[in-house]
């Protein structure tokens, strides 16, 4: 029951972080100064890594990939799945820094 | 092995992507400590977007699987919970940013509002688009004039053509009514064939009538000789019976020698009128033979007559044919005049359009003044900002001169305080107090440097808000961005009307094409009608030689009346003088009975 609850949740958050992008690329044209808007790029690289580790987490919980990886008998899913919290997690968080950090040499 | 690998790896990984989160969170925090965060519009939705970087530090420990009962539920919640705060915003700030911009691009459109990108939106934009129009509108008044010219041009021709029309029209009136006289004529010629056929008959009745009377006439005269003759016979017997009457018969002989004189003169009028009957004989022979000639020379005309019926029935079908196309001809002209009204609608909705849009512009121009009086008006408050603004700076370029040479003289009073020190212990008092004055001065210094900070946080403000300015002309420049979209669209419904308009010229034009084979068509139909005034000039030639000898077959009618009437007058005076005869004779018988008596 709890998990179902969770996986509700997941998907309820997954739908909003699209929505947040989504609407974060349509207000980025209010801000005039070109150094803002590639601090608003970075960010949304980010946020868009995010997504794609909040749809492996539902994929996870729906046993898609697991299913998909056990009939192509390619790479078994625990590895391609810790292969992606190892290549994608830092790569939102790098992101996000160099975003901030652009953000603080265009005001110096 | 390379799962437990992965997944120490990943543990520690773990604890590393969360350090940079925090870092990252700090790092924005920080930022925002600083008033950088006002270099935002979207301040909140960062803020949202680096406290996700907090369900990841949750997600670290996965390395602790003991916790993960509070610890899935509790990343979830906190996940769900960030994106809802981060989508709020994210709508409500691009709510008020649009409202904002709409408010923008209505204050670029009202005249209350100063904005000095309005000048330049004016100069750069409008002027040269308000140029273009007015080129538009100079090709669009020689398209027009074209237009009325080339229109003028096809009601000439309509006018020529219905003309023409109505001409042939009334030649076709006037073909159909000489049509008419002519089977009148033929009518009449058909009638007065059958008199002159009935008068023939009659002639000959008259004839034969003339024939019988001779034959009955003949006897008697053959009668009357005879009886002449035995008269004579009788009288000569009698003359010889009667020698003693000799004397009284001899004054009746010389009687009867007169009425024998008269009936010789009789017989030589009868001869006469004989030879008469006998020329008039030969007279209608001669005119028999000249009605037979004449009648084949009807029967002739009558064949040319029908030949060029037959003609003028093809060249009436001929003429119906060209009626025909003629009528489709004002069809198609009543159906190209009628697209002709349509397209001067639309070109009169267009000229409509082009003055809705002079109009347009001309309200933009007088907005365009007003607002370029109110830029000016803004400029120069920015010229002397700009002005004060450098006023200060020398100012301060000023009071920092000054403070470097206070403070060289500050370095110089120092060592000539030690040099004081070292040679004038005497005058400690002195440098007591010069000490003093010095520290005053330090504290004038302290103070002067407090309010050149005062000056510089004031300028700072003063940059603040003229980054805010540039934040706002790049606003304009991107409502500049839109309204070039905007006229960009424009032009090029323009550049579509251009090629309607190019569409309907070639539309026209082969119009005129048309108008021209309509008009060889039309140069067809004089030749046609050229012909079919020959054939009437033929037919009145016909006519006049028809009328021609149909007064002299009347002439001749009349001649032959009078003769009939000629004949019938002698043969009533021979009636006369018959009856004459027979009472003469009666007379005669009566005499010679009484002489006998």
């Amino acid at each position: 029951m709890i998990n179902e609850i969770l996986f509700g949740v997941d998907t309820v958050s997954f739908v909003l972080i699209i929505t947040a992008i989504f609407l974060m690329i349509k207000s980025k044209k209010f801000e005039k100064k070109e150094s803002i808007k590639e601090v608003l790029n970075l960010i949304l690289i980010g946020l868009f890594f995010i997504t794609i580790v909040i749809a492996f987490d539902l994929s996870s919980s729906l046993n898609i990939f697991e299913s998909i990886a056990t009939k192509l008998e390619i790479i078994p899913f625990d590895l391609f799945y810790l292969g992606i919290e190892l290549m994608i997690i830092p790569i939102a968080a790098l992101s996000f820094l160099v975003g901030l950090m652009h953000l603080r040499e265009s005001n110096q | 092995m390379v799962l437990e690998v992965l997944n120490q790896l990943a543990s520690y990984q773990g604890f590393i992507y969360s350090i940079l989160f925090l870092i990252a969170v700090l790092f924005w925090f920080n930022l925002k400590n600083q008033g950088k965060e006002d270099l935002f519009k979207l301040k909140n939705i960062v803020t949202f977007s680096m406290l996700l970087g907090l369900v990841f530090i949750v997600r670290a420990f996965a390395f602790f699987p003991s916790l993960d009962v509070v610890r899935v539920p509790l990343q979830s919640s906190l996940q769900f919970m960030i994106l809802l705060g981060l989508v709020a915003f994210t709508s409500r700030e691009f709510k008020i940013n649009s409202n904002q911009r709409k408010l923008q691009v209505e204050g670029l459109l009202d005249i209350s509002v100063d904005n000095p990108m309005k000048d330049e939106i004016d100069r750069q934009i409008i002027m040269p688009e308000i140029r273009r129009l007015e080129r538009e509108k100079k090709s669009l008044e020689k398209e027009r004039t074209k237009m009325r010219v080339e229109k003028k041009v096809i009601d000439e021709s309509s006018k020529k053509l219905n003309t023409r029309l109505e001409k042939i029209k009334e030649e076709r009136k006037s073909f159909r009514d000489r049509e008419r006289g002519l089977s009148k004529e033929r009518l009449s010629l058909e009638q007065k064939k059958e008199a002159a056929d009935v008068q023939e008959s009659k002639i000959k009745s008259e004839r034969k009538k003339l024939d019988r009377e001779e034959k009955n006439i003949r006897p008697r005269l053959d009668s009357l000789r005879e009886k002449e003759n035995n008269v004579l016979d009788d009288l000569k017997q009698r003359t010889k019976k009667v020698v003693n009457l000799e004397g009284d018969l001899e004054d009746k002989k010389d009687e009867v020698e007169d009425l024998n004189s008269q009936i010789e003169s009789e017989k030589k009028k009868i001869e006469k009128s004989k030879q008469n009957l006998e020329s008039e004989n030969k007279k209608l022979k001669t005119l028999k033979e000249s009605l037979s000639n004449d009648k084949i020379f009807i029967k002739q005309e009558e064949k040319r007559l029908n030949k060029n019926k037959d003609k003028l029935w093809v060249d009436q079908d001929r003429l119906y044919e060209d009626k025909e196309v003629l009528l489709n001809d004002k069809e198609s002209f009543n159906n190209l005049k009628f697209k002709l009204k349509q397209r001067e609608d639309k070109i009169i909705s267009l000229e409509d359009e082009v003055e809705d849009k002079k109009e347009e512009v001309e309200d933009l121009n007088s907005q365009i003044e007003s607002e370029k009086k109110k830029i000016e008006k803004s400029k120069r408050n920015l010229e002397s900002e700009n002005e004060k603004i450098e006023k200060i700076k020398q100012k301060l370029e000023l009071e920092f001169k000054k403070l470097d040479s206070l403070k060289e003289s500050l370095v110089y009073g120092r060592s000539l305080i030690k040099q004081e020190e070292k040679d004038l212990n005497k005058s400690k008092n002195r440098l007591l107090k010069d000490q003093d004055t010095l520290y005053e001065d330090k504290e004038d210094l302290l103070e002067e440097k407090e309010e050149l900070n005062n000056l510089k946080l004031k300028s700072k403000l003063r940059e603040d808000n003229i980054i805010k300015k540039e934040n706002e002309f790049y606003a304009r420049e991107d409502e500049l961005e839109e309204e070039r979209d905007n006229l960009e669209k424009q032009n090029k419904k323009l550049k579509k009307e251009e090629i309607r308009l190019e569409k309907e010229s070639k539309k026209i034009q082969d119009m005129r094409k048309k108008l021209d084979g309509d008009r060889k068509k039309y140069k067809d139909i004089d030749v046609k009608q050229n012909k079919l005034n020959r054939d009437s000039s033929r037919l009145d030639s016909y006519r006049s030689t028809t009328n021609k000898d149909k007064k002299t077959l009347e002439n001749e009618w009349k001649k032959l009346k009078l003769k009939r009437k000629q004949y019938y007058d002698r043969l009533d005076r021979l009636e006369d003088r018959e009856e004459k005869f027979e009472y003469e004779r009666e007379e005669l018988k009566l005499q010679r009975r009484k002489s006998r008596i």
